[in-house]
């Protein structure tokens, strides 16, 4: 799936952009925490301590300066993500290059940057729309359905009626992400912007099973792959103390996510080949 | 027995074997007049609930005993219900004035009183009563009616009446909604006769709650067959007529009368700890029934054990319907009520949490039935510290919340709640003096628990064991303060009492701070005499070969108390190779030097390691450290949370 070196540095970028990005947050908010406690001989296990007493006690006294974090913490992540159209765009260019052997030259491969950043730009700003729409959509089925439903039956039929007609909205929203990655590797390919729609379009609707099942468990697997390094490096290395063991938590958590970020990589990789069949 | 055994145990082992069975006798006859009250104002109603027009039409008979020293030339009514009028009343006008219900009631409420006599004649008392509340003419929540012949002390005096209530749309724990109704302060009550022979009048303001001498409450509700009903007390008879069906409920020794009926709910019984609990829940609930269940076994038996057995043989618990929300979270004798939304006990333990604290009521309130007005941390605050006992023996470390493996304790909660307002005004002030609601809920649910667990932890006692005396030497009595601290200083010396009326009476607060740690090489010397373990293992060593040199470090971690409570803590040092020592500060002073000397330096100090003065205002300057770290753990888990929510949203 990721066949070549280009390919492998590029999804490297990727993932170390998040990463960054991550630990730039990270430290947004660890700072006024663990500053708190820097007095303590450990502060890890001061944080930790059974029943919280002591991290609430920060959290609350720090809640003001987190807030304020919190906001730089948007504005930071609005910035990383319009950077990270530039690792997104390389990575869906090498996946998708125009050699025989799946490479894609180097200088073919910076002179269409600027171009890919600018459509993958236009497709998040899509996505971002249709996501708003169905989502918008959804809730006014709900309002609709709860105000019908208000003096019908107990609440908690009234909530399941609820859930299934929100159904089709959630099911609308879990589609728009495989079709609008679709896109991207689609309009990768050069194709114009009607022909990238109906072409990810049709995908979906002639084997939407497949499609989505390709979408899908790179991310399961990803996901679980996360939960299984969370769960290792806060069960087994908890009671471990000392510096090299601290980096050994961070290590495997790091793992963690470079599977996830792995699993969304080899999903881009496989509608790369799906729309380049297509095509 | 306590009294005796504690009295003989302290001061009367010199004295004669009939002097000790006198004071036995005397101890046991105290103490059986606080296990059986005697009944001062005890009601006899019968009740039609007109479920179209949400009135209830009563008559019945109130009988007062006059137990007061002075003859009473007057009576004194609450007419709670009154506060729901217009937006004229005290409640109203108060800055809580939409109260729990979060809105003004669409229809306004009220209680009107179309006859009051003495049993036996025929002249009407109501037309003389006062129009409205003492000193305030816009509220008439609580009314003077004075009696034709003053009631002479011992006498007992009967009294006709016939009333009606209008229910308000619910509002703050009393009214209806669609068809749902709860009937909670509803009928013209007594205030509570002071045994000097006044009436504990009060107007009802949003912040405080209520006060009531105990009696027997016989009462026959008239409602539609197709209504479940709960109410306090036994249900004794239900007979059916012509679509209405007549619920007969009687309860003893209790202050207070509610009700509910409502066609929605599913009835669930049960018998536990030898009670026979009732749960009525609309439909969907099944989840939250079983939490609640779990929680009233574990409340009855816990709070049983620590503060005497429930006296009742019954108790009910409602789980308002949905769209009801205001009706929840509320106590009366033996009747409580939850609430929550169907999936709440599948999210959280917020059921087994407002379970637990509402029959942690039927102590700190029901029988234990102090001024709430007046003291509202004296039900409240010691219904919360309670609760925290009750849900850490139910929960452990998550008793407060647990999410994928993080604990969080009620202690945690209720301290941050606590001290969110820190020291602004006294833990012990009546209701309506607090600047805000926020400020009451803070410092009399939160600042009274945390304070309660502080002493609890700090003077070493056994959970719960800080107010158990009280709790059982004031049953079915009205205590004050006082009595709560001369019931503690029979557990802990009249210094930790004294703090502790500080902390209640007069904003007391805490924050120790380790504000100095330092290390000094002191000596250098081949056989020196050692001061320390380590010194004296080094010095083994260096006997044998007398070549070999001792290095002496001698340090300090300087301890400071800031706030005018004194309260005994740990000071934990950390050397150089680890090695970690405990010192004992009675508090006292305005700071502690806590000593080291030993072969390696000291490198870190602790106050209060194990946490146990919750009351400490900042738990950041607990410790210091000559070496510190970086925390980089939780810098770790920090950014993996952040990397997983940018993933998220990035493209």
């Amino acid at each position: 799936m990721i066949a070549n070196a280009l390919q492998r540095w590029t999804a490297l970028g990727y993932w170390l952009h998040r990463a960054v990005g991550g630990v730039l947050v990270g430290l947004l908010f660890g700072k006024p925490i663990v500053g708190a406690v820097v007095g303590y001989p450990d502060p890890d296990a001061a944080l930790t301590q059974p029943g919280s007493v002591l991290l609430l006690d920060v959290l609350s006294r720090n809640a003001t300066a987190l807030a304020g974090n919190g906001v730089v913490a948007l504005v930071l992540v609005s910035v990383w993500g319009l950077l990270g159209l530039l690792p997104l765009s390389t990575l869906l260019l090498t996946l998708g290059g125009d050699r025989d052997d799946g490479n894609i030259p180097v200088s073919q491969l910076f002179s269409r940057v600027p171009k890919t950043v600018a459509e993958q730009a236009l497709l998040s700003l899509m996505n971002a729309g249709l996501v708003a729409f169905v989502g918008l959509a959804g809730v006014l089925v709900v309002i609709t359905c709860n105000s019908l439903l208000a003096e019908v039956g107990s609440a908690r039929s009234r909530d399941v009626w609820l859930l299934v007609v929100s159904c089709p909205a959630l099911a609308l929203l879990l589609l728009t992400q495989p079709f609008i990655d679709l896109c991207r590797t689609a309009k990768t390919e050069g194709h114009g912007w009607m022909l990238t729609l109906a072409k990810s379009a049709r995908l979906l609707r002639e084997r939407p099973g497949a499609v989505i099942w390709s979408w899908a468990w790179p991310q399961l697997a990803g996901s679980a792959a996360l939960a299984t390094c969370a769960w290792l490096s806060l069960r087994l290395f908890s009671n471990q103390q000392g510096a090299l063991w601290s980096m050994l938590v961070i290590a495997t958590q790091q793992l963690g996510f470079l599977a996830l970020t792995l699993g969304r990589v080899v999903w881009l990789a496989n509608a790369t080949r799906r729309t380049r069949i297509r095509l | 027995m306590r009294c005796f055994e504690a009295f003989v145990g302290r001061h009367c082992r010199r004295l004669p074997p009939c002097v000790l069975l006198m004071l036995g006798v005397l101890c046991l006859a105290h103490q059986s007049r606080a296990q059986s009250p005697q009944a001062i104002a005890s009601y006899e109603l019968g009740v039609f609930l007109d479920e179209q027009r949400h009135d209830i039409y009563g008559n019945g008979t109130i009988t007062l005993y006059n137990y007061s020293a002075r003859a009473l030339t007057e009576l004194s009514f609450h007419l709670y219900l009154n506060a729901f009028e217009d937006e004229e009343t005290v409640f109203y006008r108060s800055p809580f004035s939409r109260a729990r219900g979060g809105s003004l009631p669409t229809r306004w409420g009220g209680v009107s009183v179309q006859s009051l006599r003495v049993t036996g004649t025929s002249d009407e008392l109501w037309p003389s009563a006062s129009p409205h509340s003492p000193g305030d003419e816009r509220d008439a929540t609580s009314i003077t009616v004075p009696l034709p012949e003053p009631l002479l002390p011992g006498d007992v005096q009967s009294l006709d009446i016939v009333w009606t209530s209008r229910l308000p749309d619910l509002v703050d724990r009393t009214g209806f909604k669609r068809d749902f109704h709860f009937a909670g302060q509803w009928f013209p009550k007594l205030a509570k006769l002071e045994s000097d022979g006044s009436w504990a009048e009060f107007t009802f303001h949003p912040h405080g709650e209520f006060y009531a001498d105990f009696g027997d409450y016989d009462v026959v509700l008239d409602v539609p067959c197709d209504h479940v009903v709960g109410a306090t007390g036994v249900r004794v008879a239900r007979n059916e007529l012509g679509g209405r069906c007549r619920h007969h409920y009687q309860a003893q020794n209790v202050h207070d009368f509610a009700w509910t009926a409502w066609p929605g709910f599913e009835e669930y019984r049960r018998t536990l700890e030898g009670i026979d609990v009732t749960v009525l829940a609309p439909p969907g609930n099944d989840h939250n029934v079983a939490a609640t269940v779990t929680a009233l076994e574990h409340g009855l038996r816990f709070y049983g054990e620590h503060f005497g057995r429930y006296p009742y043989g019954t108790l009910t618990v409602v789980h308002p319907p949905e769209f009801a929300p205001a009706a929840g979270g509320m106590e009366y004798p033996t009747l409580i009520t939850t609430g929550g939304a169907w999936y709440s006990a599948w999210l959280s333990h917020a059921v087994e949490q407002v379970t637990l604290h509402e029959l942690g009521h039927q102590w700190f309130y029901g029988l234990v039935a102090s001024h709430e007005q007046r003291w509202p941390f004296l039900d409240e605050g010691l219904t919360s510290y309670a609760d925290s006992l009750a849900l850490d023996a139910l929960f452990g470390s998550g008793s407060g919340s647990s999410l994928f493996g993080w604990d969080i304790s009620a202690s945690a909660y209720y301290r941050v709640l606590g001290l969110h307002r820190g020291h602004d005004v006294a833990i012990a002030r009546e209701a309506r003096e607090f600047p805000s609601f926020g400020h009451l809920g803070s410092i009399v649910y939160g600042r009274t628990a945390t304070a309660l667990r502080t002493w609890e932890r700090a003077f070493r006692l056994a959970p719960g064991e800080l107010i158990s005396d009280y709790a059982r030497q004031h049953r079915f009595g009205h205590p004050t303060p006082d009595d709560l601290l001369a019931s503690i200083g029979e557990r802990l010396d009249e210094h930790a009492v004294e703090q502790l009326r500080i902390a209640l009476l007069e904003r007391g607060w805490v924050d120790y701070a380790v504000t100095e740690v330092r290390s000094e090489v002191q000596t250098s010397t081949t056989g020196g005499s050692p001061s320390s373990a380590r010194d004296a293992a080094a010095s083994e060593t260096s006997s044998s070969s007398p070549q070999a040199a001792v290095t002496l470090y001698v340090g300090r971690a300087l301890v400071i108390r800031r706030g005018n409570l004194q309260l005994p803590v740990e000071i934990e040092l950390t050397d150089a190779a680890g090695q970690v020592t405990r010192q004992h500060w009675n508090g006292r002073d305005e700071y502690f030097e806590a000593r080291h000397s030993g072969s390696e330096p000291l490198v870190a100090a602790r106050v209060d390691p194990e946490l146990n003065l919750l009351l400490d205002e900042n738990l950041s300057n607990n410790a210091r450290t000559t070496h510190p770290e970086s925390g980089s753990r939780t810098y770790g888990v920090l950014t993996l949370l952040a990397e997983v929510v940018l993933h998220g949203l990035l493209p």
